[in-house]
């Protein structure tokens, strides 16, 4: 992993940037490490709350003092919550997994196309799917529901996956910023060796954007997982329902279970967590280079 | 927390999620019995923005399918964002047959003609409005006489108190009837001085639940309350509502028996402050009770009238339902109604301390039983002492913009003078619908 010094930039007139000095001294470097270490703890509070609220009874909730760990750990409030929200956990997987790789086929075509191909009206095209995601979608949520509706699809889970996939605009936006970094020698070449355009799209360019493809995966995974107002809307049977809504199941008109809402809380973001540490790399990767022009 | 009441605590809860799994399938499942109505039949869909398995209402519900052979297809829609989903399914046309709604828009819902005028089914069905509370079997009639909601309860604003509290303190309790014979804000503030331990226990806490503006508002003499009676006019930043609204704020600001507002920001917290023995009184809706039956055994807990001024008044919230003009089977929607506020209904509702029902014979089937405090039956005085806000089109507009104000009074940065008067203009242009 790159020292944290090495990924900022010189300072103008200097050789070294000052952490990059700082790095070489001792005291500095624990310093450093001890300021990041305490920043990356308060960053940390909520979550570790959250964890250990989860295994309290409901009356250590708010004890004075407050207490991070309970009493007595009650790991029965995990077995209980994950029975009562495990097919709110199904029905997010599937459809968290149906968002991901369909929104990742269709975006990269239509980024690859806006990025690489020529044809009339392109950018004037980019520019119009752009500003539809300048649009609030509270403005067009009505006609969109008797949409569904005349189409059958209230109470289904078409509306939380079908829209998504088919206009991924900040997917098509990202990717196409890293098809356009691509050296153009590479289709050049597989022009001349007799490629198609698919072909070039598929076999050639796509494993040249596997950053971009990761970090559009999970934004896409984290916008579907996260989803409560698609499901609250478009979905009336509970068994249709998603792990957010079931989150908010838990908090009553007039009442909380503190403990089994940060229980399933838990369930809901460790996956999220987990997806983050394995594809950090990619994630930060995709990020950073999103900025970068051809 | 014993361990019989975390059992129970979490069946609520665990069945509020996961039985509404089931209880769709199983309700289709049920022996169907004598219909109620001959002219009523099929399914009912019903939206709630409370969770439905697990509670008395499902029980109420489960009793309906089995008498009427109506099937009722509950949809749980939480309480964030559940107006959002209200008002996109009026619009759109395609609203559930019942549809819980909140009392502060059954007005605006009414004018705008989106809800079944249920007058027609009253007339015909028989019903004997002397049967029920007068209030909330009179608040959905609308000026052009369309009885456009139902409500099926009535949770009024009491006291409750921790009475260990009281007695290790040795502070005379409150009284029991709806009375302000030693029960005046004065003997409130001296009590909660009294039962007032710093970093341990704050003696009360009001301004946490909102029924307090209206109730405080009256009881210092403003007699409309917050809203005047035509609803034009924000009369809480009158001279007597500012006044009580100081009053209820310098009990943190001044005396220091309230918890700060800082401290009540998360979801339930008075609701907990109280239950862990962190506040020794506090105002609440009466449904308040059914959460401290799960919770508290730590100590002994009972309900007191409002303590008194110039007025001794409560406030009646009701539970309030509707049945959109879309709704597809509104006839056996309106039987399902019919039931909730029926004796047989009610009772379910009484039983478990959810709220008042507004039938007057389940109503006085309240009692001191399962858990209940001891006095449980000043819910009902509470009622024929109550008051109402004076509801008007535009109210929601209007409290958004002086809640949202409250803030700075709450936290002792301005005075309720400073801030009352000085979005009173605001709020008033908000009543008339100008912004």
């Amino acid at each position: 992993m790159a020292h944290p010094a090495s990924l900022l930039p010189p300072v103008e007139g200097e050789e070294h940037h000052p952490l990059q000095d700082r790095s070489r001294n001792p005291v500095a470097a624990i310093a450093f490490y001890a300021l990041m270490g305490l920043l990356a703890l308060i960053f940390a509070l909520p979550l570790l709350w959250m964890v250990g609220t989860s295994l309290k009874e409901e009356s250590e909730v708010l004890a004075i003092p407050p207490t991070f760990l309970p009493e007595r750990a009650q790991w029965e409030n995990y077995g209980e919550t994950f029975r009562t929200v495990s097919r709110f956990l199904w029905n997010s997987t599937y459809l968290a997994v149906v968002n991901v790789v369909l929104l990742l086929v269709f975006a990269s075509m239509a980024a690859y196309g806006f990025a690489r191909l020529n044809f009339f009206g392109r950018d004037l095209s980019f520019s119009l799917l752009l500003s539809t995601a300048m649009i609030p979608g509270i403005v067009y949520l009505i006609p969109q529901y008797i949409l569904y509706r005349e189409i059958g699809w209230i109470d289904t889970h078409f509306p939380l996956w079908v829209p998504r996939v088919l206009t991924p605009v900040i997917g098509t936006f990202l990717l196409r910023q890293f098809f356009k970094s691509i050296p153009g020698e590479l289709e050049d070449a597989a022009k001349i060796d007799g490629a198609s355009t698919f072909e070039i799209y598929w076999r050639i360019m796509l494993p040249q954007v596997k950053p971009g493809l990761a970090a559009v995966g999970i934004f896409t995974f984290l916008d579907s997982w996260n989803d409560l107002f698609g499901p609250l809307i478009f979905v009336n049977s509970i068994e249709k329902q998603t792990l957010p809504v079931a989150l908010a199941l838990y908090q009553g008109e007039f009442f909380t279970q503190t403990t089994l809402l940060m229980a399933a809380a838990t369930i809901t973001i460790a996956p999220v967590i987990l997806i983050f540490i394995v594809s950090q790399k990619y994630f930060i990767r995709g990020i950073t280079m999103t900025g970068l022009k051809e | 927390m014993s361990s019989r009441n975390q059992l129970n605590r979490r069946t609520l809860v665990q069945g509020s999620i996961g039985a509404a799994v089931t209880a769709t399938a199983l309700s289709t499942t049920l022996s169907p019995a004598p219909a109620l109505a001959t002219q009523a039949s099929g399914e009912v869909s019903f939206m709630n923005w409370d969770v439905v398995a697990g509670t008395p209402l499902e029980a109420a519900l489960n009793a309906f399918q089995e008498q009427s052979g109506i099937k009722v297809n509950v949809q749980p829609t939480p309480t964030q964002d559940y107006e959002t989903k209200q008002r996109t399914l009026l619009a759109s046309g395609s609203p559930p047959d019942i549809m819980r709604v909140n009392d502060d828009l059954v007005r605006a819902f009414s004018v705008a003609d989106q809800l079944y005028d249920l007058k027609p089914f009253i007339d015909q069905s028989g019903l004997d409005p002397a049967e029920f509370q007068e209030y909330p079997f009179t608040f959905p009639v609308q000026p052009d006489g369309k009885h456009t909601a139902w409500p099926i309860g009535t949770r009024p604003y009491v006291l409750f108190y921790n009475k260990t509290a009281f007695e290790e303190a040795g502070v005379a309790l409150p009284p029991t009837t709806w009375t302000s014979e030693g029960w005046t804000w004065d003997d409130f503030l001296s009590a909660a001085q009294a039962l007032n331990i710093p970093d341990e226990r704050w003696g009360a806490l009001i301004y946490d639940e909102t029924s307090y503006e209206q109730t405080f508002t009256i009881n210092n003499g403003e007699p409309s309350g917050i809203w005047s009676e035509d609803g034009t006019q924000f009369t809480m930043a009158n001279p007597t509502g500012i006044e009580a609204i100081q009053w209820v704020t310098d009990l943190t600001c001044k005396h220091e028996v309230q918890p700060p507002w800082s401290e009540l920001q998360m979801d339930d917290a008075g609701y907990q402050m109280f239950a862990s023995g962190r506040v020794a009184m506090i105002g609440q809706n009466s449904s308040f009770a059914s959460y401290l039956r799960e919770n508290v055994s730590d100590f002994t807990w009972d309900l007191a009238p409002i303590p008194g001024k110039v007025e001794q008044k409560s406030l009646a919230n009701l539970t309030v339902f509707c049945i959109p003009k879309d709704a597809k089977n509104p006839e056996a929607a309106f039987e399902l109604l019919k039931f909730l506020s029926s004796t047989e209904g009610g009772r379910i509702f009484a039983d478990a301390g959810e709220f008042v029902p507004v039938n007057k014979a389940a109503a006085a089937e309240i009692k001191a039983v399962n858990g209940m405090p001891e006095h449980i039956n000043l819910v009902t005085e509470a009622i024929e002492n109550s008051t109402t806000e004076n509801f008007s089109v535009n109210i929601m507009r209007a409290r958004q913009i002086y809640r949202s104000e409250m803030d700075l009074v709450y936290n002792c940065s301005e005075s309720a003078e400073n801030v009352l008067t000085g979005i009173r203009e605001q709020v008033e242009a908000a009543l008339a619908g100008d912004i």
